[in-house]
C-alpha cells in the first residue's frame, strides 16, 4: 500500500515576494524573545532553541547566549519573513539552534543579545530541565511551533496553510535517533468497536496507520482471525487519507483494512497483529561546509543559491541552508494485540430452530406451485434477509411431510457490498419431490435468531402451504419393477393368498392335551384287556379243574350219601357205577359196550396219560374187590372216594385239554 | 365427473371380483391398488388393517412393510418387514426389503450373519408352522400308540414290523413335539422391538431423572432384556445397553 508522501509547505514563500511591500507598511511593536521546543528534555536529546527579533529595524548585530552545559549540533539556522495581519504588517527574523544538553540538571539560558538600530536589546531567558535519557519519552518535544526555512522534501503537494510541525518530522536533524523518530512518528493500531459481545455478533476491526512521515508502506501480514468469520469492506484504492488528532499531535491516518468480524466461539479471542513494512523517507541534514559564517546575517547577504537559483529545483533552498539527503528508513511496525470478549449465547428460551444466526432477520417463504403431479418436482424457496451475520446462516429447518422427498437446498447470498452492520439476504431453494398423491400440507418454515439489542431470541414463520398431489404416469415405477438394484425395494406381493387366520396356537389349546390324551387313554384300555386275557390264559386250567371237580362230585353224590351212612356195599356198587357212567358219557361208549380195554384204548386214542389210565383202573379194581370182599372199613372207603373224585377231575380236565387240542 | 365415473367403474370391477375372492384378499387388492397410485399412506393403513384383523401372511407383511418404507415412515416399514421375516426368515423379498430400509436408519448396526448351524436350525423350524409341528406331533404320537395297542391286543400279528413302527413313531413324535415347543417360543417371544421415535434418548437407569447415555433413531432393532412398568432394558449387537420408554419400541 502506497502512502501518500506527506507534503511539506513552507511557510516562507519567499522573501523576495515580500520585500516590495514592507516600506509602505508601519512598523510594528519590537519584540526579541527566545522559545524552546521543549522545557524538559533528556541527556540524548536533541531540542531546538530559537529566537525571533520581530520588527527589529536595522538588526547590525546578533550574540548568541553562551551554550556552555549545550552542545550546538546544527545551526544557526535562519529565518526571515513577515506578515500582514489585519493590515498590518510585521517582519520577523529568527535564528535556530539545534542543541543537545551535556549534563542532567536544570540550566537557566540566558537570552541573546541583538544590536537594533544601535540600540542592545536582549531576549528573555529560559529555563531548561534535563533529565536522564529515556524518563523524557513520550513527551512531545515539538511543543512550540517553530517557523524554520529552509527544509522539505520533494513529494510535496499542493501548499496547504497547515501547522508546519508536519512538514517538520521529514527532518532528520543531526544527531536525532531514526529508531526514537519513526517511533514516535509512524504506528499502527487497531479500533474495535466493542470488546464484549455475543457469539455471532457483528464486530468492525480497523486496521488504521497513522503517519506524520512520507513512507512508502506495505502490508506485509494480514490478520488471520482465529474463531472469526471474517467479511472485509472493501476500502478505496488509492486509500484516502485523514487527518486525525492524537494526543493533541494531528496524524496523517491510512485505513489499512476494515473488517467485519463474526465470532465463531465464545472466550477470549485475540484479534491478531497486522504488520506493516515501511520505508520512510527522512530528510537528512548534513552541516553546512560553509563553515565561514558564523554570523548568521553574513549568511542573509551571502546566499550560496543566488548563485544558481535554478540549479536546485527546490524553491526552499534560498538561502545558505544546511545540505540535505535524503534517505529510505525500512521501518516494521505491527500493532498491539487486541482482546474480545466472546460471550455464549443463553441457553434459556432458546427456540428448537434456532440455528445460529443472531441479528436482525425477516423470512419469506414461497411455493412455486400448489397444483402437480408425483412426476413433478416442487420448489420451496426461503429468504431470509436482514441485518447481522447473513454469510453464516443456516437454513431454517423445513419438515417436509412423509410423503415428500426433500434434497439439500441449494443457497445463494446476496450481500450488500460494503454494507455496515452487514445485512443481505440469504435464499435457500429447496426441492420437493412428492411421492405421494392426495392433499398434502407443508407446515410454516420457521426462522429464529437472537436479538442483540433486545438480547432475546425472536421468532419468525412463513404460513403453511397446502398442495395438492395427483398420481402421475408412474413411468418411472415401471422402470423399478424390472430392475431391482440395491437402493430399491421390491414391488408388492399381488398373488391371492391364502387368508387363514393365526387364531390360538394348536400347541397350547386344550384341543391338543386331548388329542394327546386319547392315545394314551387308548393305551391304557389295551393294556388293561391284555392284562385281562393273560390272567384268563393262565387261569384256565384251574378253572376247567374246578368244572371237572364238580362233576365228579356230582357224580359221586350218592356214593357220597352212602359213604356217610355206611353203606359200604352200596358205596362201592355206586362208586363204581359212577366212574363207569362218567367214562360211558365221556367217550361216548353204551354203557354196555364198556370194557376196560375199550377204555384203555379210547384214552389213548384221546392222548389221555398214561399213569391216569393207571390210576382209574386201580379204582375200578379196588371198587371191585370191595365188592366182593366184604370188609366193613370206613377209612378205605374214604380213600376209595377221595380217589375217585381225584381221578374222575383228572380224567375231565385230560379230556378237556385234548378236546380244546384237537 | 371423469373421476367418479372412473370410481364407479373401479368399484364395479372390484365387486365384480369379489365375487370370486375372499373378503380380505379383496382388502389386500384394494391396498396394492392404493400402493399402485402412490397413495402410500392410504394403502399401509389398509395392510395394517388386515393385520390387526389377525392375517399374518408374510407377503402382507411384505406390502405394508413397502407402503409404510414409500410413506417414509422407516420405522414402521421395518417392524412390517421384520414380522415378515419373523414368519418366512428366508423370504428374499422381505430380507432385500430390510436391507433397503435400514440404509435409511442413523446408526443401524449390521446383524452378525448367522452361523451354518443356526441356519440349519432355523431352516428346520420352519420346515413347518407351529400349528404343523403340533400336528405331525399328535399324528406321529397316534400312530405309535396304534402301532402299540395293536401289539398289545394282537400280540400275534407281524410283531417285529409293528414294534419298529410304533418305536419310530415314538421317536419322532418327542422330536415334533419339541420342535413345536420351540416353534412356539420362538414365534411367542417378544423381546425384540424396532424404535419407533424418530430420535430417542438412552438412558443409564431406568428414571426419568438419569442421565442420558446415547441416542437411538428410528428403526433400530432392540433386544429387550428387561422392562419396569415404563422403562425397557435395551441391548444392542455391539453391546451397548441402556433404559428407554417401553412406548418407544414396537416389539415384534
Amino acid at each position: 500500500m502506497n502512502v501518500a508522501t506527506v507534503s511539506i509547505r513552507k511557510f516562507v514563500l519567499s522573501l523576495f515576494f515580500c520585500l516590495g511591500a514592507i516600506t509602505c507598511l508601519q512598523a510594528q511593536e519590537f519584540r526579541f524573545t527566545t522559545t524552546v521546543s521543549s522545557n524538559k528534555v533528556a541527556l540524548d536529546e536533541p531540542f531546538q532553541i530559537q529566537f525571533m527579533l520581530e520588527n527589529a529595524p536595522n538588526v547590525s548585530s546578533f550574540t548568541p547566549p553562551a551554550f556552555n552545559d549545550f552542545e550546538i549540533l546544527q545551526g544557526p539556522s535562519q529565518m526571515q519573513g513577515q506578515s500582514i495581519m489585519n493590515g498590518r504588517r510585521s517582519e520577523y527574523i529568527a535564528l535556530i539552534y539545534v542543541i543537545q544538553a551535556r549534563r542532567v540538571g536544570n540550566f537557566t539560558l540566558p537570552g541573546a543579545t541583538a544590536r537594533s538600530n544601535g540600540n542592545v536589546v536582549r531576549s528573555n531567558p529560559v529555563t531548561i530541565e534535563v533529565v536522564k535519557s529515556g524518563a523524557a519519552r513520550g513527551n512531545q518535544n515539538q511543543q512550540q511551533a517553530v517557523p524554520q526555512g529552509g527544509n522539505g522534501y520533494p513529494p510535496s503537494r499542493s501548499p496547504r496553510s497547515q501547522s508546519q510541525q508536519d512538514e517538520m518530522e521529514g527532518v532528520l536533524k543531526n544527531g536525532e535517533d531514526v529508531n526514537a523518530k519513526l517511533k514516535k512518528n509512524i504506528f499502527v493500531k487497531v479500533d474495535v468497536d466493542k470488546t464484549t459481545l455475543y457469539e455471532g455478533e457483528q464486530l468492525t476491526a480497523t486496521y488504521k496507520l497513522y503517519t506524520r512521515l512520507p513512507t512508502n508502506s506495505s502490508v506485509t501480514k494480514v490478520p488471520a482471525f482465529k474463531g472469526f468469520s471474517a467479511k472485509d469492506i472493501e476500502l478505496p484504492n488509492p486509500p484516502q487519507a485523514s487527518d486525525e488528532m492524537v494526543n493533541g499531535v494531528r496524524y496523517r491516518v491510512f485505513t489499512i483494512r476494515k473488517t467485519l468480524l463474526f465470532p465463531l466461539q465464545s472466550g477470549t479471542l485475540e484479534l491478531d497483529p497486522v504488520e506493516v513494512d515501511n520505508h520512510v523517507r527522512l530528510v537528512k541534514m548534513v552541516k553546512n561546509n560553509n563553515k565561514r559564517a558564523r554570523d548568521p546575517f553574513a549568511d542573509l547577504f551571502n546566499d550560496p543559491s543566488l548563485k544558481d537559483p535554478f540549479d536546485d529545483p527546490f524553491f526552499d533552498d534560498f538561502f545558505n541552508r544546511p545540505e540535505v539527503t535524503y534517505e529510505d528508513v525500512p521501518y516494521k511496525i505491527q500493532t498491539a494485540p487486541v482482546k474480545v470478549t466472546v460471550k455464549p449465547l443463553p441457553v434459556d428460551n432458546r427456540p428448537v430452530s434456532f440455528t445460529g444466526a443472531v441479528g436482525k432477520f425477516n423470512l419469506t417463504a414461497t411455493l412455486d406451485k400448489k397444483e402437480l403431479t408425483t412426476d413433478d418436482a416442487l420448489t420451496l424457496k426461503v429468504v431470509v434477509s436482514g441485518q447481522g451475520n447473513v454469510n453464516l446462516l443456516n437454513g431454517p429447518k423445513v419438515e417436509v411431510p412423509a410423503g415428500f422427498e426433500k434434497y439439500d437446498p441449494k443457497v445463494t447470498d446476496n450481500i450488500e457490498k460494503n454494507s455496515n452492520p452487514l445485512s443481505g439476504s440469504r435464499q435457500f431453494e429447496y426441492v420437493l419431490m412428492p411421492q405421494e398423491a392426495g392433499d398434502q400440507t407443508i407446515p410454516p418454515v420457521e426462522f429464529s435468531y437472537f436479538d442483540v439489542a433486545s438480547n432475546s431470541y425472536k421468532t419468525v414463520r412463513s404460513e403453511a402451504f397446502t398442495v395438492h398431489v395427483k398420481p402421475g404416469k408412474q413411468t418411472k415405477r415401471e422402470k423399478e419393477d424390472f430392475s431391482v438394484n440395491k437402493n430399491t425395494i421390491t414391488s408388492n406381493y399381488t398373488g391371492v393368498l391364502n387368508w387363514v387366520k393365526q387364531g390360538g396356537y394348536l400347541l397350547v389349546s386344550p384341543l391338543f392335551c386331548i388329542l394327546l390324551l386319547l392315545p394314551v387313554l387308548a393305551v391304557i384300555v389295551a393294556i388293561i384287556y391284555r392284562r385281562k386275557k393273560n390272567y384268563q390264559q393262565n387261569n384256565a386250567a384251574f378253572l376247567k379243574h374246578r368244572y371237572a371237580n364238580k362233576v365228579a362230585l356230582k357224580r359221586l353224590e350218592l356214593a357220597a350219601r352212602y359213604l356217610k351212612e355206611g353203606k359200604d356195599k352200596a358205596f362201592y356198587e355206586e362208586t363204581s357205577r359212577a366212574v363207569w357212567g362218567y367214562l360211558s358219557n365221556k367217550l361216548h361208549v353204551p354203557f354196555a359196550d364198556l370194557s376196560k380195554q375199550l377204555i384203555q384204548d379210547r384214552l389213548a386214542q384221546q392222548q389221555v396219560s398214561e399213569q391216569y389210565t393207571v390210576k382209574l383202573f386201580d379204582l375200578l379194581d379196588n371198587c371191585e374187590m370191595a365188592l366182593y370182599t366184604p370188609m366193613h372199613n370206613n377209612d378205605k372207603m374214604q380213600v376209595t372216594y377221595q380217589q375217585a373224585v381225584e381221578v374222575i377231575s383228572q380224567l375231565e380236565d385230560e379230556l378237556q385239554r385234548a378236546k380244546s387240542v384237537v | 365427473m371423469k373421476k367418479i365415473f372412473s370410481a364407479i367403474c373401479s368399484l364395479l370391477l372390484l365387486s365384480h371380483l369379489a365375487g370370486a375372492a375372499s373378503a380380505p384378499q379383496q382388502e389386500f387388492e384394494k391396498g396394492n391398488q392404493l400402493f399402485n397410485q402412490k397413495q402410500y399412506s392410504e394403502a399401509a393403513t389398509v395392510y395394517q388393517g388386515l393385520i390387526d384383523q389377525g392375517y399374518e401372511q408374510p407377503e402382507l407383511f411384505l406390502n405394508a412393510g413397502n407402503a409404510w418404507y414409500k410413506a417414509n415412515k422407516t420405522g414402521m416399514a421395518i417392524f412390517n418387514y421384520e414380522m415378515a421375516l419373523a414368519r418366512d426368515p428366508f423370504n428374499k423379498s422381505a430380507t432385500h426389503n430390510l436391507s433397503v430400509a435400514n440404509q435409511r436408519v442413523e446408526g443401524y448396526v449390521n446383524d452378525l450373519p448367522l452361523l451354518f448351524f443356526q441356519r440349519w436350525w432355523l431352516h428346520t423350524l420352519h420346515f413347518h408352522s407351529p400349528d404343523g409341528w403340533a400336528t405331525g406331533a399328535v399324528i406321529l404320537l397316534w400312530l405309535a400308540v396304534a402301532a402299540f395297542v395293536t401289539l398289545l391286543i394282537a400280540p400275534s400279528f407281524r410283531p417285529v414290523l409293528v414294534k419298529w413302527v410304533s418305536g419310530a413313531a415314538l421317536v419322532l413324535f418327542l422330536f415334533y413335539l419339541s420342535m413345536g415347543i420351540s416353534a412356539y417360543v420362538s414365534a411367542n417371544a417378544h423381546d425384540e422391538g424396532i424404535i419407533m421415535g424418530s430420535v430417542v434418548k438412552v438412558k443409564a437407569a431406568p428414571d426419568d431423572e438419569s442421565k442420558d447415555m446415547f441416542e437411538l433413531h428410528e428403526g433400530v432393532k432392540v433386544q429387550v432384556t428387561d422392562a419396569t412398568q415404563e422403562y425397557c432394558k435395551i441391548s444392542l449387537p455391539d453391546g451397548k445397553t441402556g433404559w428407554l420408554a417401553c412406548a418407544e419400541i414396537k416389539r415384534l
